[in-house]
């Protein structure tokens, strides 16, 4: 990756008028995976300056900035209670403690990534992503397509669902997760989100009205795992991705009303 | 001292960050080299342009295959001469794999370097990979059509795309199958592991005040750099000297000379130091892999005794693209994992290495034996079931014995087979059963939910560096201050063979390793010595040490007598130097003022000897006394999910006597960790045209911390070598053979399925368990 010229603007419009200003100026957060691409950015613009590292608690919903890195998010009291502590276990296996302190919500956001165990939890508790121009968009629709040039400002996680269950299968500890899954809600009411499939995280919403209407744990699984479409990759196969989408949306419900 | 647990001697320097490795030496000024490689597995250059590379600011030379003599080579850093065929060019016409150099540039600094890089044009005509190394025999398609130039008589035959062959046999195989009621075989597949040190590959070079080359590279063997550095450049080789300071991990990765003709050439066109240093992605694509390795065995016993009596072991190596280190691996695939069980009356090895258009295999930590040892355990298991004995039980049965001998070990001759001298095997395996707790846990407990735990065992053997081959040199001289120091030509690879090479001189000399220094691993001071390979270092550079040691001290009492004007015997205590027949004394201090003032000593100087107050002594063996490891395994196994847990590894070493108990733990450790990574999580994935896709710390997977069981167990069983320093063998490549086998047969007895390739994932244990009718 190189970049030509590096701008810190103090406020979001500026930044989003140097954005606009030319197709080869990027934002850029932790410089994680950019760093490692061929990129060649023309201008770099970084938010730093406009106060977004915050975690919020308001309006019924945790709200968190895009330029929070993750490690200050599995510290934060707020973000380790809420969600009965997914959003930590969420994190856990991301790089090191090193890694997660560059890593920004806005950049998690902004990649997309399928392997994100963050972006499955907050898709099953219904997060909302606020973009500058655009304004306010579901996590849903914000992963199954591209939203064009914008910036990520927060995210917001409602905080009506008290427990979250994260079931990941990984072959070794800093290795994406070959299948993902997270079951936030309670009772009957559960959202079930499928992650790593490899595709993006997306709900099985078949297997949460199964569940909704009152069929078993296991059934859901199986229905999930139906419904849901799987792929190979260097890592795993789609036949294993299948199977075990039974047994991890099992788990995950059974722990879920425990 | 012998068995003291003492710090490596630059450790505490290392971790301060004091400045001591090849990129702290860095000559100032000098040129950033790099290379420019084949985006394609089998190619010629048409045509390749430099013109526009020349003109960036700042590059001082781009040099292609036209400008290089083609002298064919090995880079292997092996003694000469060389098993491993002449199938290299430095740059040549055609690229044998994706990565093979195709142009060096060297630049004022690293920008100007990649600019030039991007700009020299390159024209291609692709020829037919051959990228399946089950099909690369006798394949059409070829990856050298040179007749390939070879030292030794390895069967190397390039049209068919065969680097070497090692036939080896002795007795009836089929006959004593024939006897067997009980037969097992099986087909296992281990892939290309990376040696993933820590410090990737670089060298820098520069000249001295006479015109000299001087390499300073990260490396194993310096002397086999030195030598084959100079064949190419064609300069004679004391016009080169090479040096090795502190190395950044190796595990083999660095056992060939990958980048010091690089620079070495710059230097001499330039006449400017220079320095090339690997990327991490360049050291994944572009050094060595672990050979890939298909393995076949059948093997027979008899129910009545428990004795195997038959071994047919088959081995397809896949080299790659060149041949580096691919002999020695099909030797040692066969030498150094069957003679662990003695009683065999037929034993039949073919094994063979295949060409390939991917990246090359060379020298790994084990060199064949994790390999055959992951496939030969599975299947001694396997064995143990038919003949109706517990694995453990079945297996010290069989091992071979202290007096036994086998025809594959080294040192054998016309005369006889070569005998084991030395042997805690069954204490090894008797004490990590019981650190396992096998009685309570084999083969399986249920615990519910899905989940089953099992235990499994593994044994292996390696060698004590390689008999009939190994000559290295030691000397130790005693400093006007009484102080010694010891030149060795080892290469510690942060092993902590510098520390243990002291101990063992201070134990002869009854010195603290405080009051003695080395010097080692540099052709411009220290003697010759073969590097670090094959579990050397405390074997063989380590007798060299100690019988030097012993000569040095015979002079410095026949020195202390004269000096003393007594006669009879003078005990030496490293301090006081007493005559026992009058009781004069002399402390070493006094000695060291007298014997270095002529009138202070003249009965010493009017000897006819005059003993000197430096020693040296050269160390070569026919033999290469195995050290051994049993490993114990308790994996959890999820049967919903596949997944595997280890919760615990046991590992217990005979490596004869233990030098230093704290340095031993840690290479046992370590190794277990690394042959754990091997066993569970690390693969290597290759594209469609022959790239390598697994070319980061984040896509090849070696165990991190977490990775690591929960409880990691190790102890030492100590047995006493009498061919080794004060009764010690060897250490550093056995302990990574165990864990492939443990593993394997801990997941059979927890869930009932066996898996013939490594890494042992989740899924292929799901789909297994899918296979079997009705079984959790």
């Amino acid at each position: 990756m190189t970049i030509r010229e590096y701008a810190r603007p103090d406020s979001l419009g500026r930044a989003y008028e140097l954005l606009m200003r030319d197709e080869g100026n990027e934002i850029v957060a932790g410089l994680t995976m950019l760093k490692t691409s061929d990129r060649s950015i023309a201008t770099a613009i970084d938010l730093s300056d406009l106060g977004l590292d915050y975690v919020r608690e308001e309006e019924g919903f945790l709200k968190l900035g895009a330029m929070l890195t993750l490690r200050p998010l599995e510290r934060d009291e707020r973000c380790r209670e809420a969600f009965s502590g997914a959003l930590a276990r969420a994190v856990e296996h991301v790089g090191g403690i090193q890694l997660r302190s560059h890593i920004t919500i806005g950049g998690t956001l902004a990649l997309r990534s399928a392997y994100s165990e963050l972006l499955t939890v907050m898709l099953a508790v219904g997060a909302e992503v606020a973009l500058y121009r655009q304004g306010i968009a579901p996590l849903a629709d914000f992963l199954e397509q591209p939203h064009g040039r914008d910036i990520i400002t927060e995210v917001r996680l409602p905080l009506r669902a008290a427990r979250c269950i994260l079931e990941g299968l990984r072959n070794s500890y800093l290795e994406h997760p070959l299948l993902c899954i997270a079951a936030a809600g309670c009772g009957k009411d559960i959202a079930i989100a499928v992650g790593a499939r490899p595709g993006r995280a997306r709900l099985a919403k078949r297997a949460m009205a199964a569940w909704k209407a009152g069929h078993g744990a296991r059934e859901a699984g199986t229905i999930a795992s139906e419904e849901m479409d799987f792929g190979d990759d260097l890592q795993a196969s789609a036949w294993y991705r299948r199977k075990i989408c039974v047994s991890l949306v099992a788990k995950a419900l059974g722990d879920a009303i425990l | 001292m012998i068995g003291e647990l003492a710090d490596k001697i630059d450790g505490m320097g290392a971790m301060l960050g004091k400045p001591l490795y090849v990129l702290d030496l860095a000559p100032r000024e000098c040129l950033c080299v790099k290379l420019l490689r084949s985006p394609h597995a089998h190619a010629e250059i048409l045509e390749i342009s430099t013109e526009a590379a020349l003109g960036i600011e700042g590059v001082e030379c781009v040099l292609t295959y036209r400008d290089l003599p083609q002298v064919r080579h090995t880079i292997a850093a092996e003694a000469y001469p060389e098993g491993s065929p002449y199938d290299r060019l430095l740059l040549g016409k055609k690229v044998l794999y994706v990565g093979d150099p195709v142009a060096v540039v060297a630049a004022r600094d690293e920008k100007s370097a990649a600019a030039a890089l991007g700009l020299i044009k390159v024209k291609y005509r692709i020829l037919a990979p051959v990228l399946d190394f089950e099909t690369a025999l006798d394949n059409p398609d070829l990856v050298h059509d040179e007749g390939v130039f070879t030292n030794l008589p390895i069967d190397s035959d390039s049209s068919r795309n065969i680097a070497a062959a090692f036939p080896w046999r002795r007795g009836n195989v089929d006959e004593a199958m024939a006897e067997c009621d009980q037969v097992v075989e099986g087909t296992f597949y281990t892939p290309p592991q990376m040696h993933a040190m820590m410090e990737t590959h670089r060298a820098s070079c520069s000249l001295d005040a006479r015109g000299r080359l001087v390499i300073v590279s990260s490396c194993q063997s310096p002397f086999h750099v030195q030598r084959i550095v100079s064949r190419l450049l064609e300069i004679p080789q004391y016009m080169v000297r090479v040096l090795k300071p502190k190395v950044g991990g190796a595990f083999g990765g660095k056992n060939s000379v990958f980048i010091e003709s690089f620079v070495a050439l710059v230097t001499l066109r330039t006449g400017k130091p220079s320095m090339l240093v690997f990327s991490r992605q360049e050291c994944f694509e572009a050094t060595n892999t672990r050979h890939q390795m298909r393995v076949g065995i059948k093997m027979g016993a008899r129910r009545d005794d428990g004795i195997i009596r038959a071994i047919r072991l088959e081995v397809l190596s896949n080299t790659g693209a060149y041949g580096e280190h691919c002999i020695d691996v099909l030797a040692v695939a066969c030498k150094n994992t069957l003679p662990i069980y003695g009683g065999v009356e037929a034993l039949e090895y073919d094994g063979v290495a295949v060409y390939t258009n991917k990246v090359p295999a060379g020298a790994f930590r084990g060199f064949g034996a994790p390999q055959v040892n992951f496939a030969l355990e599975s299947l001694v298991d396997a064995l143990s079931r038919k003949v109706g004995l517990d694995p453990v039980e079945f297996r010290l049965r069989n091992i071979i014995r202290v007096g036994q001998s086998h025809p594959f070990l080294a040192g054998g001759s016309a005369a006889g087979d070569a005998v084991i001298t030395s042997s805690a095997l069954e204490r090894c395996i008797r004490r990590g059963a019981d650190m396992i707790g096998w009685k309570e846990k084999y083969p399986r407990r249920d615990m519910g939910d899905g989940k089953v735990r099992g235990v499994g065992c593994g044994i292996a053997m390696h060698g004590s560096s390689i008999g009939g081959m190994d000559v290295v040199e030691a000397e130790l001289r005693l400093n006007y201050d009484g102080s010694y120091t010891l030149f060795s030509g080892a290469s510690d690879l942060g092993t902590g063979a510098d520390t243990i090479l002291l101990q063992l001189a201070g134990e002869v000399l009854q010195t603290p390793i405080e009051r003695m220094q080395i010097v080692s691993a540099d052709t411009g001071t220290t003697p010759c010595d073969k590097g670090a390979y094959a579990s050397s270092s405390t074997y063989a550079s380590g007798n060299a040490v100690v019988k030097a040691a012993q000569k040095l001290r015979k002079q410095l009492i026949e020195a202390a007598r004269l000096v003393m004007e007594t006669e009879g015997q003078v005990a030496f205590d490293g301090e006081t130097f007493t005559a026992e027949k009058d009781s004069k004394s002399l402390s070493l201090k006094e000695f060291l003022v007298k014997v270095n003032y002529y009138k202070y000593a003249p009965a010493y100087f009017g000897a006819e000897e005059i003993p000197q107050l430096c020693a040296s002594a050269r160390f070569g063996g026919p033999t290469a006394p195995p050290p051994y490891v049993a490993g114990f395994a308790e994996v959890e196994v999820n049967t919903a999910t596949g997944k595997v847990r280890v919760l615990k590894f046991a590992a217990v070493a005979d490596c004869g006597t233990v030098v230093n108990p704290k340095l031993a733990r840690i290479q046992l450790e370590g190794g277990i960790v690394m042959g754990i990574g091997f066993a569970l999580q690390e693969d290597v994935h290759y594209g469609e045209t022959g790239k390598m896709l697994s070319n980061s710390l984040s896509k090849y997977r070696i165990p991190c911390a977490s990775d690591i069981p929960p409880e990691l167990e190790t102890a030492f069983e100590e047995s006493y070598e009498p061919s080794g320093p004060f009764g010690a063998k060897s250490l550093g490549e056995v302990v990574v053979h165990t864990p492939p086998g443990a593993i394997a047969n801990a997941v059979y007895n927890a869930v009932g399925v066996r898996i013939y390739s490594l890494p042992i994932t989740p899924e292929k244990i799901l789909r297994a368990l899918e296979l079997r009718p009705g079984e959790s």
